[in-house]
Formats: structure tokens, C-alpha cells, sequence
């Protein structure tokens, strides 16, 4: 197990997160958005898993993502989110926000 | 997730719970079996997984929340934000609100008094099974005929007329051919019964009703019994029912009433029973007193000597349809019978029966035009009113559209932006239909006072019942859909770049769909000031009619000798010891006595009789007038001219030789190659001598065209009561009190009623006219009004839109002047679409009000032409102040600020 501390997603991003993902790799189930999550984070954003519920189900009524009931190659009924226009527009906003705000906290911060 | 879903939620907690519990399974088997495939044991793995997902339990709560507060939240949260919109557009608040109050609440107005007068049915069990009857036939010749008729009843062969009184003989007949399937009963209405309980007494109508008349309306009385076929047997005691509020007022509602007597026109009734106080009649009419059985027609009709002649049609008839009856059976049944009971007095007989759950009633028909058109009105007046409001919303969306293309930019999906015009309009149309409610209240007392003329004390009340309430309900919606939609829709069509750009010519689109609403404002307002327009030269055309007496100074009071029990030889002598009386009043110049007042709408008349100088007019040519029994002072006193021979005289008495004076259009019709005066008239196999020819003056009302008429004397005819007409030196109503003493002196037990000014009686004739006018005239500049509005809006915004390119051409060398016509020449191109458009749409609306003018054709372009020029005025006016605003663009600041 890494010894580097982990990071709670900050509030608020889980949204960036879960829209890059399903921008990166098209139509996924909960799960699978989770392991992507951790994957590409290289398990450095620690995510708990139950908080993405609440998450994908409010994003999904502001029309960011669309919801429809799958197989998967398992045979198993999953819920899988696809992006929809709205949501790649949020993401394009959200995205912005993120670049600004850390641009802005690496100059507080200066020079390490 | 569509606003249909997320509202579905709130009903499908079941089927959202097990979907979430189905997910959030599917997450832990996905996770148990990569750790188990990682080699980590069953049970472990599953610990691992709950761990890693977190508080199961709680996330799951978290999210059906979610879920159930989606559908709670949208409605909400839009109603606040719209709310929020709305408190800081205060002048497009107000002006959307009042708007809205006035349409709404003038429909709800009308349409309350609609449904009041034509809608409701009458307070009895299963008032669907009522029916009425109407009869018509090509030239009827009926002699005399009292109910409505459609024209007149003036027995020209071929012309279908048709009315709502039969003779007793066909009552009789209809009743046994209707006995299988229905139960036919008919009554007459008696007006102006002395009636007198406890208490003073007061002058009311009552009916004269057929023996099942309570049992075929299915009315139970309150107290005692109604009346019953044992009551209409001649020589049974006199029995009368009498309405709750005849029992409030001459009974002060005690209950041991039954037994005791009430006094009509003099004569005692026994009182057998009290009606229910939301029973005011068998129909929309004059609210009834009291009923009596055919029995008592002998003591309260003495003059209806012929009651029971197939010649005299009197009676209304209804039926109640039995449960087991058969509509069509009892159509041929009825139809067969009236055929043959008339086949020598018309041709093509038919009856119709027709729905009489809301009762039969002259009246009503009096009411349905007019509510018709006050209805039509009102309509286009909310259709304004909406497009009014539609171009207000599309203007104030197309100001907010920086705002709103910000916020489609941010992620606001369309639909919220939708969602949110949707709720303003929602939130205006149900605030509007409140306040519309209360101007309804408000106004509909008035509204019905006004059409109903001066007819006080009818006892309806037009609640706002459930059906009023609904259509309120759907206005509102209505409105709220209409309004609301066009705007949301371009709301969610706009490109968020292009709202993002500098405020200027791109930033704010032009507006093609507000143009169009402009120009239907416009027509619709021309419409009605067409409308308008034709009311008022009929009103003016009607005042201008010379009704061939004078009006001016007429007092008029109706006496009747009879309600005292005065026989026919005592009522004249009456009569000559009033005028005798009145005359010595001071400022008195004449008196004279009228079986009716003029345009009092009241005639008798008909084919009573024949020409023997014409015996070419028989059969259904026969000869028809009118007739009015007068003194011989009548001529002088009305200001009637004799143009030949000589007026009646006070020798003409009941011994004497019977005379006759006719008038001018009379001797043009009948004697128009003779020499008139010494023809006859025969009545009755009796001669009646012309001896005098006075010129034509109006009889029943203004509008009527002049009758032939003949003049009788009151000493040579027999009539219960008359008019007395005082022509007065000073205002006619100052000599009242005086007159009324000098007749209680005389006799104090006659009654003295229906105190009134010729000029009174003349203004009641107007008094449609003059509704319609004012009415009419008044919505009508609302209408403008708020077209003109729409129109102000519509400039303004444009001119805000094109202010930098105003700007920019002045500062290139266009002069002001030009700037302000650019802009005005929008107007009058909107204008005058409208304003034509609204022309031919008068005129072809105008024919449904054709039978309401007077002396304006229907078509007349004079009229078509000044509301349309009216209707461009005003849009040239609203334009007007934007249009000098553009003038007075400052180049400099305009380029400046950008």
C-alpha cells in the first residue's frame, strides 16, 4: 500500500471529474467511473465510493449526463451515464475555473 | 431528465427505490468480484467493498433524496426566480397585472351573467327532462297572440314566423296527444297584481298555471301543497302558492300562513302553499309572486273573456319528458297534433321542442343577443390583452438576453430558461385571474343593472359558482399558455454567442414575431372600435327619430280601477273625475288617458277587423293594426296632429255611435284611394265610423316602424286599467306627489303605480342601444389602449436596438427628421396593416349585430373607415414620443459608449 496521503476530492470537483471521464472514455456505469477515477489519478484522489451516487443523480437532473439501463460483458444490468452537450459545455466551464483557481493558488504559493 | 420525469418521480417512490438499490448492488458486485479476482476471500471481499463505498445506507438515503426533491425543487425554484424577475420589472409587472385584471375579470363578468341568465337550470330534480316549445309556421294569422313572436306575427303569406304562446284549445290537445311520453303544462303570466297579504299593499306578477304545473316541474313546496288539478275546477275555493319572498314580505315567513288569505287585485286566495326561496319562477323573467289555477282567470283576468278560443294564444307551454318517454315519439306526436289543430291559420306548422332545463322565459331571449356579442367582445378583448402580454415578455426576454445567454453559456439548460418565462407568465396569469375575480365581483352587479335596464329588484344573483370559477380557471391558464409559450420558445432558440457580444445591433434581435403581434393588436382593437363606432350611430340615428309626439313634459302613472273593484261604467267616470282633478293641479296643462304608455313596448292589436271597403283584403291578407284605447284629450295632450276630419269627441260614449280616428300610414295601407273619413271598420259584425285621421306617431318603441293604428275611445271600450299622461309646464316628476294625493282623494283603494316621465320611457327604449354604446365604446378604448402599449413597446425596444445605428447615420450627415420618420414609418406600416386588416374584419363580424342597427348599414365604409383611421391615429400617437426620441440621439454619447 502507498504511503503518500491521499486527497479528498474537494467538493465541487467530483462534477470535473466525473464529466472529463465520461469525456475521455464515452458511456460508463458508476463503478466503472470510480476505477477510471483512481486509475488516471494514479489512486492519488481517494473518492468515496458512495458519495459519487448522490453525484451522478444530481448532475443527471441538471441535464449534464443522461442515465439508460445496460448489460455489461458480464451479463449484469448497470445504470451507464453518457455526457450529453450540456454537460461538455459545463465541463468546458468547470474546467476553466480549475485551471484559473490552481493557477492562481501555484502563484500564491510561489516558487517552491 | 425531461419535466415530465422528474414530476413522475413524485409518484413512483417504489420503482426509483428499487433502481437505486439495483445500482448501488451492481457497484458492490463489480467490486467484490475484482477483489476476489485480486485473491482476496468472498467474505473479505465483501467487507472491503462496504468499506470502500462508504456508509451505504446513507449515500443511498442521500441520493433517493435526490431523487424525490427533483421534482419539488423544480416548481420551486423556478416560482422563485420567476418571482424575483418579476419584483425588479415592476412597470412590466403592473402593466402586465392590470392588464390581465381588466380581461380577465370583464370575461369573468360576463361570462357570470351568461351563465346566470342562459346556463343555469332551474332549482327542481331533474330539470334535463324539461322541455319547451316554440312553434312556427308560414303566415300565421293568430287574432291575438301575447308571448314573443320572432316577426311580429304579421300574417304575410310565405314568411315563417313563428312564437312561444299557444291557445288553450292547442294546450288541451298537445297534453293528450303528449300523455305517453311527456307531461305537458303551460301557464300565462299575470303583471301588475295588486297583492296584498299583512301587510301594504304592493303591485307584483304572478302566473296563472295549467293543473300539473307543480307536478311536471317536480317543485315541492316548502310549507303546505302545491296545486293540484282539484284546485282547477270551476267553483273550487280560490287557492293560491305563493313564492318565499311573498311569504318574507306580507307574511314575515310565519310558518301558519296555510289557511289564511291573501288579497289579488281585491279578491281573496286562500294560500295552500310556500315555494322554496331559490324557486323565483318557471323561467328567466320577472320573479313571480304567486300562482293560481285556470280556475281563478275569471276573477283575475276579467278581460280574457276568451281564454278558451282558438284564436287567442296565451299560454307558455313545457313538459317534462317521462323516464320511459320517447323523445321522437313524442316530436311526431306533438308536431301531428299542431298541424292539424291549425292547418286554416298557417301553412308548414312545426313545433319545436327544445332543452328546458334553465326554464322558458321571454326574457332570456331578450338577453341571449346581447350577451352573445358582450361575450364576443370581451373575448377579443383578453386576446388582446395575451398578445399584449406576449410582446411584453418577447421585448423584456430580448433585454435579458445578455443575461440569459450568460447563463445558457454557464450550463442553464434551455428548458430551465423555458421553465422560467413559463413560471412568470404562470405567476402573472394566476395573480391577474385573482385580481380579474375581483373586478368580476365588482362589476358584474353593474354590468347586469345596465342590461337589464331599469328593471330593479330581480332577484338573481350571479354567484361565482363552480362553472364560473372553471372558466376563470382555463382564462387563466389560457392566457398563461399563450403568453408565456411564444416568448420561452425564442428564449430557448437564441445562440448564447450572440447574446455574449457587446450590447448593439447583434445583441438584440429584431423582433419579427412581436411585429406580428403588433399588427393583430391593432386589427383586433379596430375591430372593436368598428363595433363601437356602428352602436353609436345607431344611438345617435335613434335619438334623432321623430317619434310624431312630443316627450318633453309628459308625466305618466298607471291607474287601475278594477284592482278596487270598480265596474267598466265606474272606471270611466273614474277616469273623467281624475283628469278633471289633475287638471286643476298647478303647472297641469292637459291630461289625457291611455290604455298604454307610448314605446312602452305594450300593444294590443291584430286582425280584429275587416274592411268592407276592402273586401279584397281577406284570408291572409286580411287587414292588421294596432289598437289604443285613449280619451279625447289624448291627441292635444301627446301632440299629435289631426291632419283630417276630427278627433273623438266626449260625446262619443258607450250609447253613442261607435268611432274610430285612424292614423296616416293606416289610410295609406288600407284606404289609399278613398276618401277615409265615414269608412267603417267592421268588429264583431258591428260598424265602427272613421271619423278623424291623426298623423303617424310611434307606438310600442323607437325602433319599431309605425304601425297602421287605430285610436278608440276609452268611453266606447272596456279596459281594467289605464295610463294617465299630464302634459306638464314645469319638470313632469315635480307634479307627481300632487297627482298621487288627488287620486287618493278620489279613491283612495286604486291602485296608483308605475310613476314615470315620457322621456324616461323614451331613454329605456335607448337603454340598449345606449349599453352597447357605451359598453362597447368603452372596451373598445381599452383595446386601443392596450394596443397601443404593445405598440410603444415594440418601437421603444427597436429603438433601443438600433440606437448605435442611429448613431452612426446621424454623425454620417442623416438628419434627425429622418431618423424620427424611419422610425414612424414603421408604425404606420404596422398601423395600417392592422388598422385595414381590423376594417374588413368588422365588416365581416358586423353582420352578427345587423338586427341591433338602426339606420347605418352593416357594410356602411364611412363607419369601417373612421374606426380604422381612429385605430392608426392612436398607433401613430403611441409612436410618436419614440420616434422624437430617436430624433434627439446624441451621435457623440451613442458611439462614446460602446
Amino acid at each position: 500500500m502507498s504511503r503518500r496521503p491521499k486527497t479528498d476530492v474537494l467538493q465541487g470537483t467530483l462534477s470535473l471529474l466525473v464529466l472529463r471521464a465520461l469525456q475521455a472514455r464515452g458511456p460508463l456505469h458508476g463503478y466503472a467511473l470510480t476505477t477510471h477515477i483512481h486509475a488516471v489519478s494514479d489512486n492519488l484522489l481517494r473518492l468515496e465510493e458512495g458519495s459519487l451516487y448522490p453525484a451522478l443523480h444530481r448532475m443527471e437532473q441538471d441535464g449534464w449526463i443522461r442515465a439508460r439501463w445496460g448489460t455489461t460483458d458480464k451479463g449484469r444490468r448497470a445504470r451507464i451515464y453518457t455526457l450529453t452537450p450540456t454537460g461538455e459545455r459545463q465541463l468546458a466551464i468547470e474546467r476553466d475555473n480549475w485551471v484559473r483557481l490552481t493557477e492562481g493558488v501555484a502563484r500564491v504559493l510561489g516558487p517552491a | 431528465m425531461g419535466l415530465p420525469a422528474r414530476l413522475l418521480n413524485l409518484f413512483r417512490r417504489g420503482r426509483l427505490s428499487r433502481d437505486l438499490d439495483e445500482e448501488l448492488r451492481f457497484h458492490l458486485e463489480e467490486r467484490v468480484d475484482d477483489l476476489t479476482t485480486a485473491g482476496m476471500s468472498e467474505a473479505d471481499a465483501r467487507r472491503e467493498a462496504r468499506r470502500q463505498f462508504g456508509n451505504l445506507a446513507a449515500y443511498k438515503e442521500r441520493t433517493r433524496e435526490r431523487d424525490l426533491l427533483a421534482g419539488v425543487e423544480f416548481v420551486g425554484q423556478d416560482l422563485r426566480h420567476a418571482l424575483r424577475a418579476l419584483q425588479h420589472a415592476p412597470a412590466f409587472t403592473v402593466t402586465a397585472l392590470v392588464t390581465l385584471a381588466l380581461a380577465i375579470g370583464a370575461n369573468t363578468a360576463v361570462f357570470s351573467v351568461v351563465n346566470g341568465v342562459l346556463l343555469n337550470a332551474l332549482p327542481v330534480p331533474h330539470p334535463e327532462d324539461l322541455r319547451i316549445m316554440r312553434w312556427s309556421g308560414l303566415g300565421p294569422r293568430i287574432g291575438m297572440f301575447s308571448g314573443t313572436s320572432d316577426h311580429g306575427l304579421s300574417g304575410v303569406a310565405g314568411l315563417r314566423d313563428g312564437g312561444d304562446a299557444f291557445s288553450y284549445p292547442l294546450y288541451q290537445g298537445l297534453r293528450r296527444a303528449a300523455a305517453a311520453d311527456a307531461d305537458v303544462f303551460g301557464y300565462y303570466q299575470l303583471r301588475g297584481v295588486t297583492t296584498r297579504g299583512r301587510h301594504e299593499a304592493v303591485v307584483d306578477d304572478g302566473l296563472i298555471v295549467t293543473e300539473s304545473f307543480f307536478e311536471g316541474l317536480a317543485i315541492s313546496p316548502l310549507l303546505g301543497r302545491p296545486l293540484t288539478a282539484s284546485d282547477d275546477i270551476d267553483g273550487a275555493p280560490p287557492a293560491v302558492v305563493i313564492s318565499h319572498a311573498l311569504w318574507t314580505t306580507q307574511f314575515d315567513q310565519d310558518p301558519a300562513v296555510i289557511g289564511q288569505h291573501v288579497s289579488l287585485d281585491r279578491r281573496p286566495f286562500d294560500v295552500v302553499g310556500v315555494l322554496p326561496a331559490d324557486f323565483h319562477g318557471p323561467g328567466f323573467d320577472t320573479p313571480v309572486a304567486f300562482y293560481v289555477p285556470m280556475s281563478a282567470r275569471g276573477q283575475l283576468a276579467p278581460n280574457w273573456t276568451s281564454v278558451s278560443s282558438s284564436d287567442t294564444w296565451w299560454l307558455h307551454l313545457m313538459a317534462r319528458l317521462r323516464r320511459d318517454g320517447n323523445e321522437q315519439r313524442l316530436q311526431s306526436a306533438v308536431t301531428n297534433t299542431f298541424a292539424a289543430l291549425t292547418a286554416d291559420v298557417m301553412q308548414a306548422p312545426r313545433v319545436e321542442i327544445a332543452d328546458g332545463r334553465a326554464g322558458l322565459a321571454t326574457d332570456r331571449q331578450r338577453y341571449t343577443q346581447p350577451l352573445a356579442i358582450l361575450m364576443s367582445v370581451v373575448v377579443i378583448v383578453l386576446m388582446i390583452a395575451a398578445t399584449n402580454l406576449a410582446g411584453l415578455s418577447i421585448a423584456r426576454a430580448a433585454a435579458r438576453q445578455h443575461e440569459w445567454s450568460i447563463r445558457a453559456a454557464l450550463g442553464g439548460g434551455r428548458w430551465r430558461i423555458i421553465r422560467q418565462s413559463l413560471a412568470e407568465s404562470a405567476i402573472l396569469a394566476v395573480a391577474g385571474g385573482a385580481l380579474g375575480l375581483l373586478v368580476a365581483v365588482w362589476s358584474r352587479g353593474l354590468l347586469w343593472r345596465l342590461l337589464a335596464g331599469t328593471r330593479e329588484g330581480l332577484p338573481y344573483r350571479f354567484p361565482l359558482d363552480p362553472t364560473v370559477l372553471a372558466f376563470t380557471a382555463g382564462l387563466t391558464i389560457g392566457t398563461a399558455v399563450l403568453s408565456g409559450f411564444v416568448p420561452a420558445f425564442r428564449a430557448a432558440r437564441m445562440d448564447p454567442a450572440a447574446g455574449m457580444r457587446p450590447r448593439g445591433v447583434a445583441g438584440m434581435p429584431r423582433l419579427v414575431g412581436g411585429r406580428a403581434l403588433v399588427a393583430i393588436q391593432i386589427t383586433l382593437a379596430t375591430v372593436l372600435i368598428a363595433g363601437a363606432a356602428f352602436y353609436v350611430r345607431t344611438l345617435t340615428n335613434l335619438t334623432r327619430i321623430d317619434p310624431g309626439f312630443r316627450i318633453d313634459h309628459l308625466l305618466l302613472f298607471r291607474l287601475d280601477p278594477s284592482a278596487a273593484g270598480l265596474s267598466d261604467d265606474e272606471a270611466v267616470e273614474f277616469f273623467d273625475q281624475v283628469q278633471t282633478a289633475i287638471a286643476r293641479i298647478p303647472g297641469a296643462q292637459s291630461v289625457a288617458v291611455s290604455h298604454y304608455k307610448l314605446l312602452g313596448r305594450v300593444m294590443s292589436g291584430g286582425g280584429f277587423f275587416t274592411l268592407p271597403a276592402r273586401p279584397d283584403l281577406s284570408g291572409t291578407s286580411n287587414p292588421r293594426a294596432y289598437r289604443l284605447d285613449v280619451s279625447e284629450t289624448f291627441f292635444g295632450t301627446m301632440g299629435i296632429p289631426l291632419v283630417l276630419g276630427r278627433g273623438l269627441a266626449a260625446k262619443d260614449t258607450a250609447a253613442a255611435t261607435k268611432v274610430v280616428v285612424v292614423n296616416e300610414t293606416f289610410v295609406h295601407r288600407y284606404l289609399p284611394d278613398r276618401y277615409p273619413i265615414g269608412q267603417t271598420l267592421t268588429i264583431n259584425d258591428e260598424p265602427w265610423s272613421i271619423v278623424g285621421v291623426s298623423s303617424d306617431a310611434k307606438y310600442t318603441g323607437l325602433r319599431d316602424p309605425i304601425p297602421p293604428t287605430v285610436y278608440f275611445s276609452y268611453r266606447q271600450s272596456r279596459h281594467g286599467s289605464a295610463y294617465i299622461a299630464v302634459r306638464t309646464t314645469p319638470a313632469p316628476l315635480t307634479l307627481a306627489d300632487s297627482a298621487r294625493q288627488v287620486v287618493m282623494a278620489l279613491n283612495p283603494d286604486v291602485p296608483l303605480t308605475d310613476i314615470t316621465t315620457e322621456a324616461n320611457v323614451r331613454d329605456q327604449n335607448l337603454g340598449r342601444e345606449a349599453l352597447f354604446a357605451t359598453l362597447v365604446g368603452g372596451l373598445s378604448i381599452l383595446a386601443v389602449l392596450l394596443a397601443c402599449i404593445g405598440l410603444y413597446g415594440l418601437v421603444a425596444y427597436n429603438l433601443t436596438r438600433r440606437r448605435r445605428e442611429i448613431g452612426v447615420r446621424i454623425a454620417l450627415g442623416a438628419t434627425p427628421g429622418m431618423m424620427a420618420r424611419s422610425v414612424l414609418s414603421e408604425a404606420l406600416w404596422l398601423g395600417g396593416l392592422g388598422a385595414g386588416a381590423g376594417a374588413f374584419g368588422a365588416l365581416a363580424l358586423v353582420r352578427f349585430i345587423r338586427s341591433q342597427l338602426y339606420g347605418v348599414a352593416p357594410g356602411d365604409p364611412w363607419t369601417l373607415a373612421s374606426a380604422a383611421a381612429l385605430a392608426l391615429a392612436a398607433a401613430i400617437v403611441a409612436t410618436i414620443v419614440p420616434a422624437r426620441r430617436a430624433a434627439m440621439v446624441d451621435p457623440v454619447s451613442t458611439l462614446r459608449s460602446d
